[in-house]
């Protein structure tokens, strides 16, 4: 269990630090962390988001999950000071999804832990 | 074309094509009886640094034996099912490359079969450890080193040498995975050579070991010259087909488009520019294996087992983290440092530290050429002086290197690099 929280909080670190580099002002989190599912949602206020930016991000979490690249890199997610790792986000988790409305995106991924 | 399109859209049939191409110049440049010989000697033979095949079997028992690593990867691969993508793809071109100078699939296997041992103590499927059995073969040289030596008091080639070197490679294989997943956190993704850090740490300890019982491992220097033509011709048939299979399965439009977002890339750890590029991959790839033949030769260096393999690791890695813009820089500091010390700029040691130390292209790719070019200076400098700790045992020595480059770098380019958006990590 102690794993499976370790990595939902690099994910939700990487997630976090590109949505500041987004434009994030305050951030809203729900951390959900199960032995068979987790799920982490990010409600973030962004007054004025970068469409493009916004549509690179969508892009990058879409690749599928990859537990090989996971099993060797895991521990590379939440090194948010050099940067955020979209493709290993990607590679850890099964489902996302990332809306944009009155200013505020909400991001919400979901991974199997079986 | 639509048939064709959708063949090439399997990554195991272009390896598999790869493969073959090994095969067809390895009985163009030698006839079956001086193969077979060759190959008798390969799987009989240390195979700790710098042990060039193409020297020691010759030629065509040097690219028979890669072909065979990398048959043997992308078997692996099918029979668990693995869904490719850009590192697994590496992984079996970084096999076939270092099966010309040190590995050999007696060497590979019982490391292999440690990392399965362990995926099935973890109860979690091989699959997910996949990665890390084909890059564990980085250590293969301990295997054969046992095997073929009296250093553990079996003797040479005996059936009880090949026990014990078995019995180890399996120890090593079953550790390897929790020191490499571990050890990426050090270097954050900027040394792409990650299993070469594991590697490395794995082997001294391996070495401080024996040398506390005082047992000492006699270093190997074999190293072919005089290959030139019949190599670069094979290299830029390589290249050919890579081309080839790049504009057959994409449009010239697409392709262009992809190169210019992939050369955008930081290279860092974990860019997947085959989950992100598909098949335009391959003419990066091609890209990269011109640009590095092109540079050794243009050097007056050999091309041999050992630099062969630093070009189809460099290639390789064109479909997870390098490519032209990113690896320029890093070269560039490396040449320089070559030129400026007191090594020979075309030894053999200098010449694999050059194209080795493009495992710190993300350092240039995220931070800019200034910083990538001392990455590229350091790394020459470096590798010099820790290839004595591994004792000649660990494969990816350059990897180990480029890990301390990394450590002493990063906390510099933090503290003197004002922040920038990360919008190349993407």
């Amino acid at each position: 269990m102690r794993q499976i929280f370790e990595k939902n909080m690099r994910i939700l670190a990487n997630l976090l630090s590109f949505c500041h580099t987004l434009g994030g002002k305050s951030f809203q989190i729900d951390l959900d962390p199960g032995l068979l599912t987790s799920h982490i949602v990010i409600n973030a206020e962004i007054p004025d988001i970068d469409l493009t930016k916004l549509e690179e991000f969508r892009e990058a979490l879409q690749y599928p999950r990859r537990r090989e690249l996971e099993q060797n890199y895991w521990y590379l997610g939440g090194e948010s000071e050099l940067g955020s790792n979209l493709t290993l986000v990607a590679a850890m988790i099964d489902e996302v999804s990332v809306t944009y409305a009155e200013g505020i995106l909400t991001v919400k991924v979901s991974r199997d832990e079986s | 074309m639509t048939f064709i399109r959708k063949k090439w859209n399997d990554p195991y049939i272009v390896l598999i094509s790869v493969d073959l191409l090994f095969v067809v110049f390895a009985f163009l440049f030698d006839t079956s009886s001086n193969i077979a010989n060759g190959m008798r000697q390969i799987f009989t033979s240390r195979g700790i640094l710098i042990t060039d095949y193409v020297d020691l079997g010759g030629p065509g028992a040097a690219l028979i034996n890669a072909a065979l690593a990398g048959a043997m990867g992308i078997t692996m691969m099918k029979v668990s099912r693995v869904t490719p993508n850009g590192a697994i793809i590496m992984a079996i071109w970084l096999n076939i490359g270092f099966a010309l100078f040190g590995k050999n699939i007696l060497n590979m296997l019982p490391l292999m079969a440690g990392v399965w041992l362990y995926s099935h103590a973890r109860r979690e499927p091989f699959s997910n450890y996949s990665l890390t059995a084909l890059m564990s073969a980085t250590l293969a040289p301990i295997v054969s080193e046992i095997a073929l030596t009296d250093i553990l008091g079996s003797s040479a080639g005996s059936f009880g040498g090949w026990i014990s070197g078995a019995a180890c490679g399996l120890g090593i294989g079953f550790i390897f995975p929790s020191v490499a997943a571990y050890v990426v956190r050090v270097h954050g993704g900027y040394n792409l050579y990650n299993m070469g850090f594991a590697g490395g740490l794995i082997s001294t300890i391996f070495m401080a070991s024996l040398n506390s019982l005082g047992i000492t491992v006699p270093t190997s220097l074999y190293w072919a010259s005089g290959h030139n033509l019949q190599m670069a011709v094979f290299l830029y048939a390589l290249s050919a087909l890579l081309l080839t299979i790049g504009f057959v399965s994409c449009s010239r439009h697409e392709i262009a488009l992809n190169l210019e977002k992939l050369v955008r890339h930081s290279g860092r750890l974990v860019t997947d520019y085959y989950l992100l590029y598909s098949n335009s991959v391959y003419v990066n790839m091609a890209l990269l294996c011109i640009f590095s033949t092109t540079l050794v030769l243009v050097a007056g260096g050999e091309l041999n087992g050992p630099t062969i393999g630093g070009i189809l690791t460099i290639t390789g890695f064109g479909c997870f983290g390098k490519h032209l813009r990113n690896i320029s820089p890093v070269l560039f500091g490396a040449i320089l440092s070559s030129w400026l010390g007191r090594w020979d700029f075309t030894s053999p040691s200098s010449m694999l530290a050059i194209l080795f130390s493009t495992c710190l292209a993300p350092i240039s790719g995220q931070f800019g050429i200034l910083w990538g070019i001392l990455a590229g200076f350091l790394h020459v400098r470096l590798v010099h002086h820790v290839s004595y700790l591994c004792n000649g045992l660990n494969l990816y020595n350059n990897g180990f290197a480029a890990g301390f480059v990394v450590m002493f770098l990063l906390p510099l380019i933090t503290v003197f690099r004002k922040e920038k958006e990360d919008e190349a990590n993407i």
